[in-house]
């Protein structure tokens, strides 16, 4: 099998760029630092002298939200310049007459772009493995949460790919693309939020009523009648991120309490081992959609539109 | 090797080429000229398979461009008229990267990269990094991104504009090169006396349409047909002999302009003849009694050709 000629030219070119080793440090300490003060931070105002496993998973949970938080800055500008890119430096047409189908194109830029932020993503692993010390995860799951981000970064640098296809200029795609990436996590959270008020309802009639002998209970009626959907956590990726997190570490129900006391009382109800996973799925299937799409774009679309056409 | 028949291309209200037909045979260097904004540029992208022309067809050694755009990509190698470089690359990588994408092995790439670049006389070049070479340089690395897969029809769009007099001296000799290769090569330029040295034949197209196709011979002939008489006169015995002459002349079957030159001895004198006919003008200005110390037919090079075939719609 030969190796996409476009993967290999451009992470060539970017592996040479000191600005990729610069990224590479930068990332690992700022992951480190901001774990390390998440997992401390408690140890140092209580003065218990145990470093305990809720400290651990403190971390580990503070470095795993804190590097989704930095994929979505970075990731939808990293693809949005590689195809209006190509366009602005006059170098796509060299690359159109080669032969080259558009989803080599596409998949080789967006491979070349995943590569380098999986290595980020895996260069932190040394830090997420300090929750290994207080022992209250394992190495599967740590790797699990790194695959996650792995995940959600081939999500998010879809959606640049798209918008870089679609799009002329790399600096209309990139805003394009970050206002895409926006758009996207505010639509997704509207299921859930409908999905709350509604179980919210049934969950206060329930406790007058003499039908059920419990409001959880009730909840259990109200998920399997319309309540909470496993597919409103799914499609957004940080209720996905929420569910990981909760199924790994447990620390989730505080803050989702916080949120809705339904969800509170829902905790333990709820499979979030499987909607972490679900979430994976479901934005590898659209991030390969986006790509698909993306590359129906690359070549001059009149020039498709007559292919087979003859004046 | 290409024949072209009514090609069209319209962009919203404008009409960049208009049922534009011309054919170039095996292993002929075809000049491509025009003005500004003539469509050139628009004809050598649909040839490359970059743009679906509106209407017409284009076949090259005996494939549809739009039928079968992949396998023309084959036969065709492109060099446009601006492109761009990638950074962090050297010159073996560019030419590299691209036999990659033609889906040429580690081995074969080795090689042929080193053949192109001793082709393009960049071999000293090899390891240095592409955004550093000068503008000739980059067109010359181009020109040879273009015959990777050794294709049978060279495209070059303006490959010598911008460089450098000893640059377009080495570029005209590598495409002299190429020639001897047995390439064909359709090349648009607007150095038009190096294009008459160097084409066995060219087409002139102007505002999209076809002004001039065949044998750069055969232009120059046609056009030297209508190029003006220079006729000098020695003053008479009256003076100015010009009114005399332009008498005469006047009645001359196939004279059709007769204007002023540069001074006040000078006539130019539009004829239709041929050089049997220019003769027996001659003659017959000297029986009339015309002093005649000049008479002569300027030759037409490129330039004036191209000049006096755009200037009417100018």
């Amino acid at each position: 099998m030969t190796v996409n000629p476009i993967l290999a030219f451009s992470a060539r070119r970017r592996m040479r760029s000191a600005r990729t080793a610069l990224l590479l440090t930068a990332y690992s300490l700022a992951v480190l630092i901001f774990g390390l003060v998440a997992a401390f931070g408690g140890f140092l105002k209580s003065r218990i002298t145990i470093y305990t496993m809720a400290d651990g998973m403190t971390g580990y949970a503070a470095m795993l939200a804190f590097q989704f938080f930095l994929l979505l800055l970075v990731t939808p500008a990293m693809t949005a310049g590689t195809i209006s890119g190509e366009r602005e430096r006059q170098t796509m047409d060299l690359l159109l007459v080669t032969n080259t189908g558009s989803l080599r194109i596409v998949l080789g830029k967006l491979l070349e772009s995943l590569g380098l932020m999986l290595l980020l993503v895996f260069a932190t692993l040394p830090a997420m493995c300090l929750v290994l010390i207080t022992g209250s995860l394992t190495l599967a799951q740590v790797l699990e949460g790194l695959l996650f981000l792995g995940v959600v970064a081939y999500a998010m640098l879809s959606v640049g790919m798209l918008c870089s296809a679609l799009l002329r200029r790399t600096v209309a795609a990139t805003v394009v693309a970050y206002l895409a990436v926006f758009a996207i996590g505010l639509v997704t959270l509207l299921p859930l939020i409908g999905d709350l008020r509604a179980a919210g309802r049934l969950y206060d009639d329930a406790i007058y009523s003499s039908y059920y002998p419990g409001p959880i209970a009730a909840i259990g009626e109200a998920d399997a009648s319309g309540g909470i959907q496993m597919t409103s956590f799914i499609l957004n990726p940080a209720l996905g991120l929420i569910s990981l997190i909760a199924s790994q570490t447990g620390l989730m129900r505080g803050a989702l309490g916080n949120y809705s006391y339904t969800m509170y009382e829902m905790y333990d109800y709820m499979d979030f081992a499987g909607m972490a996973r679900w979430s994976m799925g479901f934005m590898a299937a659209a991030g390969t959609a986006l790509n698909l799409l993306a590359a129906c774009f690359v070549r001059p679309r009149k020039a498709r539109a007559r292919k087979g056409k003859r004046a | 090797m290409l024949e072209i028949r009514e090609l069209t291309r319209v962009y919203g209200h404008f009409t960049a080429l208009d049922h534009l037909s011309m054919s170039i045979g095996d292993g002929e260097l075809h000049g491509f000229v025009g003005p500004n904004g003539a469509g050139k540029t628009t004809t050598m992208r649909i040839l490359a398979t970059l743009l679906a022309p509106t209407s017409g067809t284009a076949v090259i050694d005996g494939v549809d461009v739009t039928e079968n755009p992949r396998r023309v990509r084959e036969l065709v190698g492109y060099m446009p008229d601006f492109f761009g470089v990638y950074d962090h690359l050297k010159s073996w990588e560019y030419l590299d990267f691209y036999a990659r994408c033609y889906g040429f092995g580690q081995s074969e790439r080795a090689r042929m990269t080193s053949q192109l670049l001793d082709l393009v006389n960049l071999s000293d070049k090899k390891d240095a990094y592409v955004d550093s070479l000068s503008r000739g340089m980059k067109q010359r690395l181009c020109l040879a991104h273009a015959l990777i897969h050794d294709p049978k029809l060279l495209i070059l769009d303006e490959p010598a504009s911008g460089m450098d007099p000893r640059a377009r001296a080495e570029m005209k000799g590598i495409l002299k090169s190429l020639k001897d290769m047995g390439k064909t090569v359709l090349i648009s330029s607007h150095i038009l006396p190096e294009l008459s040295e160097m084409c066995d034949s060219l087409t002139i197209i102007d505002h999209g349409k076809l002004v001039f196709s065949g044998a750069v011979d055969a232009l120059a002939r046609h056009m030297q047909g209508q190029a003006a008489i220079h006729l000098r006169l020695l003053p008479g015995e009256d003076g100015d002999p010009t009114p005399a002459a332009a008498a005469l002349l006047k009645q001359y079957p196939g004279v059709t302009a007769i204007e002023r030159g540069d001074d006040s001895c000078t006539l130019l004198v539009g004829y239709e003849g041929d050089e049997d006919g220019m003769a027996d003008l001659l003659q017959a200005l000297l029986r009339a009694g015309v002093r005649v110390s000049g008479f002569h037919r300027p030759p037409m090079n490129l330039e004036k050709v191209f000049m006096e075939v755009t200037r009417s719609d100018s």
